[in-house]
C-alpha cells in the first residue's frame, strides 16, 4: 500500500460525494479504497448477477469479473454519472455477454435451498413471514423463464423502463412488456400455490 | 384505438384463473393497448424486492484476489512490450563506449551513470510487478502463466542489470 487513505468509511457514509473520493483514491491504485468500493456495492452488483443467471455459482463468476473489469476500467470513469450508475451498467453488460456467449455451464439449478442460506446468514433479524415470503419471491424468480425473468428483474427490481429493456436485450418495447406481464403473472401463480 | 378486450377476461388474468395460452393472449393485447396495460400494471405488481443481497462469505477474498491476479498481468504485459531499458541501455553501450574509453581518464564513468538512469524506472517497476505476482502466486501457487510471468520479469531484471554492469567496464 503506497498511501493510507481515511477513513474511507466515514466517506462512504457521506453520500456519493465521499464514494466519490473513494473512487478517486481506487484510480490511483489504492488497494484499501478499491476494497472499499467493492464493500459498499458488491451486494447489489451479486444481486443483479444471481437475480439474472438464476445461478448461484455463475453469480459468484460474475461478480469477480464485474469487479476485475471495473478496476481494469476505472481510469476511464470520469464522474459524469453516479459511480452506481457506472457499476449498474458495467454489471449488466457483464452479465448480458456472458449470457450471449453461449458460455453458461448451468441454466438453473439454484432453489430455495440456496435462497434460504443466504438470507438466514445474514438477514437473521428479519421477522420470519417477511423472510419467508422473500425467499419464496426469490425462488420463484429463479424458476422464470429467462427472458421473462431478465424483464421482471431490470424493470420491477431495477426501475428501468421498456424502451431502454429493450435495447438491453435486444427486443421490441411491447415484447419486453409481455414479458413482464408473463412474469408477474407466473409469479403470482407460484407464490399462492 | 378501440379496445375489445373484455373487462372480465382482465380480471380473470388478474385472479390467474385463464390457462397459459388465454393469459397470453391478453398479455400480447396488454403490451399494446395503453388502457389495459395500465389496468394490468396497477394490479398486478408484487410486493418490492430489494436490491441487494446478502454475500456468500468468501466471495469478497475470491473477487479481491482475481483483481490482483489480473493487476499483476497487466503490469508485466506492459512491461514485457515496452523493453525500453534493454534498448535503450544497448544503444548507449554501442554509441557512447569508443568515445568514453578514448576521452576521459574514467573510462564509461558516465555511460554507466546514463544507463543507470535509463534502468532505474524500469527496474523499479519490474520489481513492483514482481511484487504483484509474488503475491497472487501465494493465492494461486499452481497458475502456471503467473509462474512464467515471475520467471521473465526476474530475466528482464538481470538482463537490465547486466548491461548496466556493462556500461561500467
Amino acid at each position: 500500500m503506497s498511501h493510507t487513505v481515511l477513513p474511507l468509511q466515514s466517506r462512504l457514509n457521506a453520500g456519493e460525494a465521499g464514494i466519490d473520493a473513494t473512487v478517486r483514491d481506487a484510480q490511483r491504485g489504492n488497494e484499501m479504497a478499491f476494497a472499499t468500493l467493492y464493500d459498499a456495492h458488491a451486494g447489489r452488483v451479486y444481486a443483479l448477477c444471481l437475480r439474472l443467471s438464476a445461478d448461484r455459482v455463475m453469480a459468484e463468476e460474475l461478480v469477480q469479473d464485474v469487479f476485475v473489469r471495473v478496476w481494469e476500467n476505472l481510469g476511464s470513469y470520469r464522474g459524469e454519472s453516479a459511480f452506481t450508475t457506472w457499476l449498474h451498467r458495467v454489471t449488466l453488460n457483464t452479465v448480458l455477454e456472458k449470457a450471449r456467449s453461449g458460455n453458461r455451464r448451468r441454466l438453473r439449478v439454484q432453489i430455495a435451498a440456496d435462497f434460504a442460506n443466504i438470507h438466514t446468514e445474514l438477514d437473521g433479524a428479519a421477522a420470519a413471514p417477511d423472510l419467508c415470503a422473500a425467499i419464496d419471491l426469490e425462488t420463484a424468480v429463479a424458476m422464470l423463464p429467462a427472458g421473462a425473468r431478465a424483464v421482471f428483474v431490470l424493470h420491477d427490481v431495477e426501475g428501468y423502463g421498456h424502451a431502454e429493456i429493450g435495447m438491453l436485450l435486444g427486443i421490441a418495447e411491447g415484447t419486453s412488456k409481455a414479458h413482464l406481464f408473463r412474469a408477474r403473472r407466473l409469479l403470482r401463480e407460484r407464490l399462492d400455490q | 384505438m378501440t379496445c375489445d378486450m373484455s373487462p372480465q377476461r382482465l380480471e380473470a388474468w388478474l385472479a390467474g384463473t385463464l390457462n397459459d395460452a388465454d393469459a397470453r393472449i391478453v398479455e400480447q393485447h396488454a403490451a399494446t393497448c395503453p388502457s389495459c396495460e395500465a389496468r394490468l400494471e396497477a394490479a398486478s405488481r408484487l410486493r418490492p424486492m430489494p436490491r441487494e443481497l446478502p454475500l456468500p462469505p468468501a466471495l469478497r477474498a475470491s473477487t479481491l484476489r482475481a483483481v490482483t491476479r489480473r493487476r499483476a498481468r497487466r503490469t508485466w504485459l506492459r512491461l514485457a512490450g515496452g523493453g525500453s531499458a534493454v534498448a535503450a541501455i544497448a544503444l548507449l553501450l554501442l554509441v557512447s563506449r569508443p568515445a568514453s574509453r578514448s576521452a576521459s581518464d574514467f573510462p564509461g564513468a558516465g555511460t554507466e551513470l546514463l544507463a543507470r538512469a535509463h534502468a532505474r524506472p524500469e527496474l523499479a517497476a519490474l520489481d513492483a510487478a514482481e511484487r504483484d505476482i509474488e503475491q497472487a502466486l501465494r493465492d494461486q501457487p499452481g497458475d502456471v502463466g503467473l509462474q512464467q510471468d515471475l520467471t521473465r520479469v526476474r530475466h528482464q531484471r538481470a538482463a537490465i542489470q547486466q548491461l548496466v554492469l556493462e556500461a561500467r567496464s
